[in-house]
């Protein structure tokens, strides 16, 4: 295993090998992120592509003797604002509200009665989220980053970031409950 | 007595409360089942959010895998062009100026006598004329 420094130094000596062993080290990483904030898999291939695209463009001004991971996540978490932000600007978004109804309509409660304990419930539940409150859920408990860090990331007003956080956390203990009550 | 916000009862459970409002949400739990049950939900949420759903990575990754790489090798190979390209064009781009310069410094000066001769007014018109002739092809 490469370190970030040996990755970085590869990559800007424009060694195809470093932008390999990149790939290999983070590529899932950005796609399992990215799939976190879109919750659809064709959208989280396209932002995945667009992430090392971009990194393809942009790694020579990257400062070596820094973790490559929270510059990655950056670029992962603008790219998938932009398409939030442009899939939000479409005026349609019956595709998606489609999409939603045939899962509801596929997902039998009936088979799954012992089961509500398990994270199935809390998936269904991120998929409801509006998009940026899904966005700080996971970047406050999967990254691990602090509100003012999440409002830097987001480039949100902290105030915009807590209501996002208190708001969607109240809505996933409900859907838990509910779920737990059902179950 | 007053259940304490939902937004105090997850910053307890994170640990974000000041000291002073942390120990008057835990008398109130103490007294109210309502709120440490929430308490407790919300605890279990952050939990179970913490945990990385263990998904199955798409095998369009390994595709795209290689696809990046072809374009890293392009936008190489790119960079490699233009940096040739500069190194030979800037001894003639540095020649060019200076013969620009040399040649193009007399011409400026005799302008600017005559028209100083004539008056800034033809200036002001050779100036207009030109901007609005920049104009027209702007919009075009
Ligand atoms: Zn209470």
């Amino acid at each position: 295993m490469r370190t970030d420094d040996e990755i970085i130094r590869l990559c800007q000596k424009g060694r195809s090998e470093g932008f390999s062993l990149l790939l290999a080290a983070y590529q899932d990483r950005v796609y399992r992120r990215a799939y976190s904030f879109l919750r659809n898999r064709e959208d989280a291939l396209d932002a995945t592509q667009d992430v090392f695209l971009r990194v393809v463009q942009a790694i020579g001004h990257f400062r070596t003797g820094s973790p490559i991971w929270p510059w990655l996540r950056q670029v992962t978490t603008n790219t998938c604002l932009n398409r939030i932000r442009t899939a939000s600007a479409r005026p349609q978004t019956v595709p998606l509200d489609e999409a939603r109804d045939q899962a509801s309509a596929a997902y039998d409660p009936e088979s799954e009665a012992l089961a509500t304990w398990d994270r199935e419930w809390l998936e269904r539940a991120l998929d409801e989220l509006p998009p940026l409150q899904r966005m700080a859920v996971v970047l406050r408990h999967r990254e691990g980053l602090s509100y003012d860090e999440i409002a830097r990331t987001m480039n949100l007003p902290l105030g915009t970031v807590k209501t996002y956080l208190f708001r969607a956390r109240k809505t996933l203990r409900e859907a838990m409950e509910q779920e737990n009550g059902a179950g | 007595m007053h259940c304490v916000d939902d937004s105090l009862l997850q910053m307890l459970v994170e640990g974000t409360l000041d000291q002073p409002v942390e120990d008057l949400v835990r008398i109130h739990l103490r007294a109210c089942p309502e709120c440490r049950r929430k308490a407790a939900g919300y605890k279990q949420l952050m939990w179970d959010l913490s945990q990385e759903a263990k998904k199955e990575t798409p095998p369009e990754l390994d595709a795209m895998h290689d696809a990046l790489l072809t374009a890293w090798k392009d936008a190489r190979q790119a960079e490699r062009q233009r940096e040739t390209v500069r190194r030979s064009l800037v001894p003639a781009w540095a020649g060019y100026s200076l013969l620009w310069t040399r040649h193009a410094m007399a011409p400026v000066q005799s302008m600017g006598s005559v028209v100083s001769k004539l008056g800034g007014k033809l200036l002001e018109q050779l100036t207009a004329r030109r901007v609005s002739r920049r104009g027209g092809g702007g919009r075009r």
